[in-house]
C-alpha cells in the first residue's frame, strides 16, 4: 500500500514536473516572443526602412576585393519541375532558369520594361508585322557551342512548328509567331501574324523565352529538364532531386561574369523549418515568407525584401446579373479597400488604386477608383431595392491574397450587410471554385491574376477574354476590345501607357471590377548578402549578388 | 519452411492486386484532374482533350487499369505526368534516402525501447517504471509535425548546433554510388561528409524513432513481465541464479519474440515512407515526394509508390516470420499449417 501511494504521489509529481516543464519552457518562450515582438515592433520600423533602403532599383557595381570563390545558397519551398524553360511553368523552376538561360530581350533590373540582351538590337516593320533582331556576337552556350541565327530559329522552331503538348509556355510566347527566318548568322527575321508589341516582353520572359543551346537539346532527345544548356552566367552542375540544383559560374560568359563560384537553389518545403535554416546560417537568402515569421527574422538580424509583386488581387462583378453601372459603383462605394487591406494582409500587399502594378508601364497614378462613401452606397441601393448578393469565393490562400478567398468574402460580406445588403457566400476549395466559375452562377466573385509578361495587354485583355474563367465579370464591350486591340500594336512610349491608362479608367468609371491589392513578394536573407533584387516578375538574378 | 516462404511469398499477388484496384481507383475518383494542373495556367481545352488523349486517360477506366497492370507485371510502372521522367527511375533516386532514415530510426528505437521497457520491468512501479512508461505515453501521442518543427527550432534556431533540414551540405555531397549517404561517404573517405551527414540525420532520425521506441518499450515491457512471472524464471532464481543473468539469459531471451514482431513491423511502415517527418526535414525520400505527388494529382508516381510500399510491408511481414523461426526453436512451419 505504502509502495503504491509512494509510487501514484511520484507519478503525480513527476507528471507534474513533465507539465511544468512545458510551462516553463513555454513561459520564456512566450516571454521572449513577446519581447523579440516589442523589439520587432520598434525594430520592425527601423528594419523595414533599413530593407526599403536596400531595396535597389538596379545593380551596383562589384566591388573588386569580392571573395569570388563563395557559394550563394538560395532556398526556396518545392523542388523545380524542370530545368528545360519549354517545358515547365512553375516559379520554384524559373528561379535556376535565370540564371543558366537568357532570352533575345530582358527586362530591367527592377522593372518590366525590356531591354537588349542576346539580342543586341532590333527594328519593327511599319506595320509591326516583322521584327529584325541583330544578334549579339561571340555568345557561347555552356557545351561550347555558338549562339546565332540559326539557334535562334532552332528554338522558336521546337515551340511553333514542332510544338508538343507539353510546351507550357509555346503559344503564350510565340502564338502570334507566323516564321522565324535566318538572314544571315547574327540576323534574324520573325513574321507575326498580327501586330503586337508585348511580343518583346514576351521574348524577355523567363519561361518559354530562353533560348537552350540546340546541340544540347537534340541529344538529350527534346528535354533538357535534367540537361539545361543554355548561355547564361551559371552552368548546371547537378541536381539532387528533392534537395538541391547546383550551379556553377560559366567562366565564358560575354557578359559580367557571375561574382559567386556557386549557387546552390535549397528545396526546404517547411515554411518555419525554412526561417530556421535561414537564421541557423545554413541558407543566405529564401522567398516564400508569410507576415507571421517577419518578427522571427528581423529578431535575428536578417533583412526583409519587399517588393510590389506582378499581381492583383480583385472582385468581379458579374456584368450580365448586376447590369446597372449604378448599382456596381454603389456596392464599390460600400468597401473601405484601403482599411480591408491593411487589416487582411498587415502591410504586405498594397492597396490597389488600378490595375496594373506602380511598376509596370502603363500604370497612370491619374486612374482613380470609386471612393468610400457608404451614406450615398446605402441610399442608392435603397432605391434600386437591391437587398441581397449571391458571392463565389475560394476557401485557400493565394499568390494574391494570402489571407483566403474566404476571410476576403467574408470581410466584404460584413461592408455590405452595413449598407443593407445581405450577401450569401459560397466558397469551395480551388478546384471546385473554377469549376463554379465556369457556370456563371454568380452575383460577384473574388478572383486574381498573375502577370507574365510585364506588359500592360497582359492585365488589360483579362476584360475582353470569351473565356469566362478568366472574364469573370463577363464584360464585353465593343468599345474596349477596339482600344485594346488599338493599343496592343502601338509602339512602346507614352502614347501607348497613355491608351492603358484610358482603359483602366473606363473600367474603373464603370465599376467592372473592384481592384482590391497587389501582394509583395517578400523574401530574407542574412545581413552580409549584398545586392540582391527580388525582381517584380518573382524570379531573383543572382549573378551580380555576394556576400561580404 | 521453403515451401511456406513460397506459399507467402504468391499470397502477395492477391495482396498487391487488391493494393493496385484501391489505389487506382481511389486516385481516380477522389484527385482532382491531372490535365490542368500538369498544363498550366496557359493550358487550351483542346490542348487538355490531347493531353488526357495522349496518356489515356479517356479510355475506360477499367481499360486503363488493364494497361497499368500489364505494364507493372514488366516492371514499367509509366512515366510521371509532371516530370516525364520513368516512375522507377524517380521512386529509385528517392528511397535510399527514406531507407536510410528508416534504418537508423530503427536502431534508435530499438536500443532506447529495449532499455527502457526492460529496465521498467525488472523494477516495475519504481520511479523508472513510471517515468519510463510516461515517457512512452508522450512517445505515442505527441503530434510528429509539432516535435519535428519543435526541434529544429530549439537545436537548430535557438542552440544553433545542428543543421535544420536536409540530407547533406550540398558543398560536401559525397559521389553516389549506393545512394545511402552514410556508406557513401564512407567510400569517398571523406570523414567531414560523414560527420555532416550524421549531424544532418541526428533531428529527423530522433523525430521518426520516437513513436516506435514508445511502442517498443510498451511491448518490452509487458513482455517481460510476462516472462518474469513464469515457473522456469523462478526456477532459475531457486537455482541461485545471479539476478542480472536470470533477467538477461532467461527472460529477455524468451521476452524478445513479440518484441522481434513489433520492431520487424515497425520498420516496414518507416521505410513505407515516413511523411510526415520527411515533409518537416525536407528529407528528399519517397514520403515527402508522394504527398507531392498526390497533391499534383500524378496518378503513376501514387501507384507505384503505393505498390512499393505494400511489398515492402508484405516482405517484411514474412522476414519477421522467418526470423522467429530462427529466434524460437519450438515454432515450426510447413507448408500445411500456413
Amino acid at each position: 500500500m505504502k509502495k503504491k501511494l509512494v509510487s501514484a504521489l511520484l507519478c503525480t509529481a513527476m507528471t507534474a514536473a513533465v507539465l511544468s516543464g512545458c510551462g516553463g519552457k513555454s513561459e520564456p518562450a512566450t516571454d521572449a516572443a513577446q519581447t523579440s515582438a516589442d523589439a520587432a515592433g520598434a525594430e520592425t520600423t527601423e528594419a523595414a526602412t533599413a530593407a526599403a533602403a536596400e531595396n535597389l532599383t538596379e545593380f551596383a557595381q562589384v566591388p573588386e576585393d569580392v571573395d569570388r570563390e563563395q557559394t550563394l545558397t538560395f532556398a526556396q519551398g518545392a523542388d523545380p519541375r524542370g530545368l528545360d524553360p519549354a517545358l515547365v511553368d512553375d516559379g520554384e523552376s524559373s528561379k535556376p532558369i535565370v540564371q543558366m538561360y537568357e532570352g533575345l530581350t530582358q527586362f530591367g533590373d527592377s522593372n518590366t520594361e525590356v531591354e537588349p540582351c542576346l539580342a543586341e538590337s532590333w527594328e519593327i516593320s511599319d506595320d509591326g508585322l516583322t521584327y529584325t533582331f541583330k544578334l549579339k556576337q561571340g555568345v557561347k552556350f555552356h557545351d561550347g557551342t555558338d549562339f546565332n541565327a540559326e539557334a535562334v530559329k532552332y528554338n522558336i522552331d521546337r515551340q511553333t512548328i514542332n510544338k508538343t503538348e507539353d510546351m507550357l509556355y509555346a503559344d503564350f510566347v510565340y502564338g502570334d509567331v507566323a516564321e522565324c527566318n535566318v538572314i544571315d548568322d547574327y540576323t534574324v527575321e520573325i513574321k507575326l501574324t498580327k501586330a503586337s508589341t508585348p511580343f518583346l516582353n514576351n521574348l524577355a520572359m523567363s519561361l518559354g523565352a530562353p533560348m537552350v543551346s540546340p546541340t544540347a537539346c537534340e541529344a538529350a532527345g527534346n528535354n533538357l529538364n535534367e540537361a539545361p544548356c543554355g548561355t547564361g552566367p551559371y552552368k548546371f552542375v547537378r541536381w539532387d532531386k528533392n534537395e538541391a540544383v547546383v550551379l556553377e559560374r560559366f567562366d565564358d560568359y560575354w557578359g559580367d561574369k557571375g561574382v559567386s563560384k556557386e549557387i546552390v537553389f535549397r528545396t526546404i518545403t517547411d515554411n518555419s523549418a525554412r526561417v530556421v535554416a535561414l537564421t541557423n546560417g545554413e541558407v543566405d537568402i529564401i522567398d516564400g515568407i508569410d507576415a507571421n515569421v517577419v518578427d522571427q527574422i528581423t529578431a535575428a538580424g536578417c533583412l526583409l525584401n519587399k517588393t510590389e509583386g506582378m499581381n492583383i488581387n480583385y472582385l468581379a462583378y458579374n456584368t450580365e446579373r448586376i447590369t446597372d453601372p449604378e448599382v456596381r459603383k454603389a456596392l464599390s462605394q460600400a468597401v473601405n479597400v484601403p482599411e480591408l487591406v491593411q487589416s487582411l494582409y498587415r502591410g504586405y500587399a498594397s492597396q490597389a488604386t488600378s490595375i496594373l502594378p506602380s511598376f509596370m508601364p502603363g500604370y497612370s497614378a491619374d486612374v482613380t477608383q470609386t471612393e468610400y462613401n457608404p451614406e450615398e452606397a446605402q441610399k442608392v441601393l435603397a432605391d434600386k431595392g437591391v437587398t441581397e448578393l449571391h458571392m463565389l469565393a475560394y476557401t485557400n490562400p493565394r499568390p494574391y491574397n494570402t489571407a483566403t478567398g474566404q476571410t476576403l468574402a467574408e470581410a466584404l460580406q460584413g461592408y455590405w450587410s452595413k449598407v443593407g445588403i445581405t450577401c450569401t457566400i459560397d466558397a469551395y476549395d480551388w478546384t471546385t471554385y473554377k469549376e463554379k466559375i465556369g457556370t456563371g452562377d454568380y452575383d460577384v466573385c473574388l478572383y486574381g491574376w498573375i502577370g507574365d509578361n510585364g506588359d500592360p495587354d497582359n492585365f488589360l485583355n483579362l476584360l475582353d477574354s470569351e473565356d469566362i474563367e478568366i472574364n469573370l465579370a463577363q464584360y464585353h464591350d465593343e468599345e474596349y476590345s477596339q482600344m485594346l486591340a488599338a493599343a496592343a500594336s502601338l509602339p512602346n512610349g507614352d502614347e501607348r501607357n497613355a491608351a492603358y491608362g484610358e482603359m483602366e479608367q473606363k473600367i474603373a468609371d464603370e465599376n467592372v471590377w473592384l481592384p482590391i491589392s497587389h501582394q509583395e513578394n517578400l523574401a530574407a536573407y542574412v545581413s552580409n548578402v549584398q545586392n540582391f533584387i527580388y525582381h517584380p516578375t518573382g524570379n531573383t538574378y543572382l549573378s551580380q549578388t555576394y556576400k561580404n | 519452411m521453403i515451401k511456406y516462404i513460397i506459399k507467402r511469398l504468391l499470397l502477395l499477388i492477391p495482396v498487391l492486386f487488391g493494393v493496385s484496384l484501391i489505389v487506382f481507383f481511389l486516385m481516380r475518383v477522389c484527385a482532382p484532374d491531372p490535365a490542368p494542373i500538369v498544363l498550366g495556367q496557359h493550358a487550351t481545352q483542346e490542348s487538355m482533350d490531347a493531353w488526357r488523349e495522349a496518356n489515356g486517360l479517356n479510355d475506360p477506366v477499367v481499360v486503363q487499369y488493364v494497361d497499368f497492370m500489364k505494364g507493372a507485371f514488366t516492371g514499367d510502372l509509366g512515366t510521371s505526368y509532371y516530370t516525364k521522367a520513368p516512375v522507377t527511375q524517380e521512386i529509385m533516386s528517392r528511397f535510399p534516402a527514406t531507407v536510410e532514415l528508416a534504418i537508423i530510426a530503427i536502431i534508435l528505437a530499438s536500443v532506447f525501447g529495449i532499455i527502457v521497457g526492460v529496465i521498467s520491468a525488472v523494477h516495475k512501479n519504481s520511479i523508472f517504471d513510471n517515468g519510463g512508461m510516461l515517457l512512452s505515453l508522450v512517445g505515442v501521442s505527441v503530434p510528429i509535425f509539432w516535435l519535428g518543427i519543435m526541434l529544429i527550432i530549439l537545436f537548430s534556431g535557438t542552440l544553433h548546433w545542428l543543421p535544420s533540414t536536409g540530407r547533406v551540405d550540398p558543398a560536401l555531397r559525397p559521389d553516389t554510388v549506393t545512394g545511402f549517404m552514410i556508406i557513401d561517404s564512407i567510400i569517398s573517405g571523406d570523414t567531414e561528409a560523414l560527420v555532416d551527414v550524421l549531424r544532418h540525420l541526428v533531428l529527423p532520425a530522433v523525430t521518426l524513432s520516437l513513436y516506435s521506441m514508445a511502442i517498443i518499450a510498451r511491448m518490452t515491457r509487458s513482455s517481460m513481465l510476462e516472462t518474469l512471472n513464469q515457473d522456469y524464471i523462478r526456477t532459475a532464481r531457486a537455482k541461485g541464479v545471479a539476478d542480472g543473468k536470470v533477467n538477461r539469459r532467461h527472460a529477455l531471451r524468451n521476452a524478445m519474440l513479440p518484441v522481434s514482431t513489433v520492431i520487424g513491423l515497425q520498420l516496414g511502415s518507416l521505410l513505407g515512407g515516413a511523411v510526415l517527418t520527411e515533409s518537416v526535414y525536407s528529407w528528399p525520400g519517397i514520403g515527402n515526394y508522394t504527398v507531392q505527388c498526390i497533391m499534383k494529382s500524378d496518378f503513376p508516381v501514387v501507384q507505384g509508390v503505393v505498390l512499393l510500399i505494400a511489398v515492402i510491408f508484405v516482405l517484411m511481414n514474412l522476414i519477421v516470420d522467418v526470423i522467429y523461426a530462427f529466434l524460437d526453436p519450438r515454432i515450426k512451419y510447413s507448408g500445411k499449417e500456413a
